[in-house]
């Protein structure tokens, strides 16, 4: 995974401690230039901290990456030990490393492989060579990472200017910036392209149902001018019974009183007819009235029948009755 | 270097974005402007879809009566035509049913605003109840033959002379509708 603080363990630096002048601020470039000739490692690289009058060099086994923040791991221990005169055993990986501390401050770190010989007799020395009074001595086996943005800042070899800063700000985000850029421009092409073609497809789905529309109107015109015009047809043509039916009734009417049909005029409403009936006769008008055909019935006159005096001659109008009005049967 | 090349992809980017994108944005803008208003249109046809398709299935019913009904109407043929096969439809029929054809003419067709009436006069003798089926055939015939008048006479007993006045009817086509 990617990191971008990591601890160098203490096995693979050395340590050492300078002089320098007070208020000269020291770069990396400077530092590396004037102390590389002093470190026991080949390809290694430098970290440093600059403190007062002092600098702490850290020369590490293995070159550094330029975008990561490096923290030595004896560091770390002083933090995490927090005394003032003393030493620190720490043991990791069958290595043991002894750091002097003074004032609170690294003075020394010194790494064997496995365990140190004589280590009281090393220790007594140690205390000789740095004058320190009432050393403690803290072994430490299990190193607690505890680090904050001040420590971070100290060994970042960036160096924090406005320049600096814009320079490094536009460098990581300039791909990305560019990426968010054409990716945006791409994603409104694409977002056009689609209204487009959703316009278009509602643009075809209206004019579809304009043309359905259109042709249930048309089929709605259709069926209403047919149904008009029946209408108006039935009306006008079919107004009346029609005469067969009229006829036949009204013929069935005069059998069944004995009687004859001498002669019929019949148009569509009137039916003009001279017919024979007995005198001795029951009420046939209310007949021809009971077959619901006849609105009106008018006797226009009688005259005796010439060949028998038990009849008379009768000239009758009748009204036919309408079968449709106003379109209905 | 990198550096160099990473800032002139962000310019490039940058300037191409600037350049297109409020030609999009205004594009786009317009497109959705044209899509709402579609969408409103088509609600609304849709609407007006469903309510034509509530009134058609209503008279749907009607509609198939009033075009069964066109088949007993004529539809083709010139005036004369018709009025000769209704001239042909009564001999046939009289024939038929042993009646005397006496003869027919041919009246003057009566224009009305969709249909014409093509009326015939024809005149015939025979016994009652053969007059009776004569009618009746009529009413039976494939083309409405609709009796306009009638006279109905004794000859002598038992015979009665008949004369008539049978219309047909002719749909007006839309050229017949144009010429007027």
């Amino acid at each position: 995974m990617f990191k971008l603080i990591k601890i160098i363990p203490v096995e693979d630096t050395f340590f050492i401690k300078d002089d320098i002048p007070p208020d000269i601020k020291f770069n990396y470039n400077v530092i590396k230039l004037n102390y590389i000739d002093r470190s026991p490692f080949k390809n290694g690289d430098i970290i440093f901290l600059q403190e007062e009058r002092k600098i702490n060099i850290w020369f590490t086994k293995y070159p550094l990456e330029e975008n990561k923040v490096y923290i030595p791991e004896s560091y770390i221990l002083v933090k995490q030990a927090n005394i003032n005169n003393g030493f620190i055993i720490y043991k990791k990986n069958n290595y043991t490393t002894i750091l002097v501390i003074k004032d609170k401050q690294l003075q020394s770190q010194i790494t064997y492989k496995g365990d140190i010989p004589q280590l009281q007799l090393k220790l007594k020395l140690l205390e000789k060579e740095h004058s320190l009074k009432n050393p403690k001595v803290i072994e430490i086996t299990q190193l607690k990472p505890k680090y904050d943005i001040k420590d971070l800042i100290k060994f970042s070899r960036f160096e924090f200017s406005s320049e600096n800063i814009i320079k490094v700000i536009l460098a990581n985000i300039s791909v990305p910036l560019s990426i968010f850029f054409l990716s945006l421009l791409i994603y409104k092409f694409l977002d056009l392209k689609y209204l487009e073609n959703k316009k278009s497809n509602l643009e075809n789905h209206l004019f579809q149902l304009k043309l359905e529309n259109k042709k249930i109107k048309k089929k709605i015109q259709t069926a209403k001018e047919k149904s008009q015009f029946w209408n108006d047809f039935v009306e006008k043509e079919l107004k009346y019974p029609f005469p067969i039916i009229v006829i036949t009734n009204f013929a069935k009417v005069i059998n069944k009183y004995e009687g004859f049909i001498d002669n019929i005029v019949y148009s569509p409403d009137v039916i003009s007819v001279s017919i024979g009936l007995p005198k001795k006769r029951g009420d046939f008008i209310k007949d021809l009235l009971d077959t619901g055909l006849f609105r009106d019935i008018k006797i226009l006159g009688s005259s005796p029948d010439n060949l028998s005096k038990d009849y008379e001659v009768l000239s009758i109008e009748l009204y036919v009755k309408e079968w449709v009005k106003n379109g209905k049967k | 270097m990198e550096r160099n090349k990473s800032l002139l992809l962000l310019l490039i980017s940058v300037v191409l974005y600037v350049f297109f994108s409020p030609d999009l944005d205004e594009k786009i803008s317009s497109y959705k402007d044209e899509i709402k208003f579609l969408s409103m249109k088509i609600q609304k046809e849709e609407s007006i879809k469903k309510q034509k398709k509530a009134i058609l299935k209503k008279i749907d019913t009607v509609l198939k009566i009033a075009e069964n009904n066109e088949k007993y109407l004529y539809k083709e043929g010139n005036n004369s035509q018709i009025q000769s096969d209704i001239q042909t439809l009564l001999q046939k029929i009289a024939q038929e049913v042993d009646a005397n054809f006496l003869g027919a003419s041919w009246d003057e067709p009566l224009i009305y605003d969709n249909y014409m009436e093509l009326p015939v006069s024809a005149s015939a003798k025979s016994s009652p109840p053969i007059i009776a089926t004569f009618f009746y055939k009529i009413y039976e015939a494939d083309k409405l033959i609709n009796i306009k008048s009638l006279e109905i006479g004794r000859s002598r007993p038992m015979s009665l002379l008949f004369s008539f006045k049978a219309s047909g009817y002719k749909i007006k086509n839309k050229e017949e509708e144009k010429k007027e």
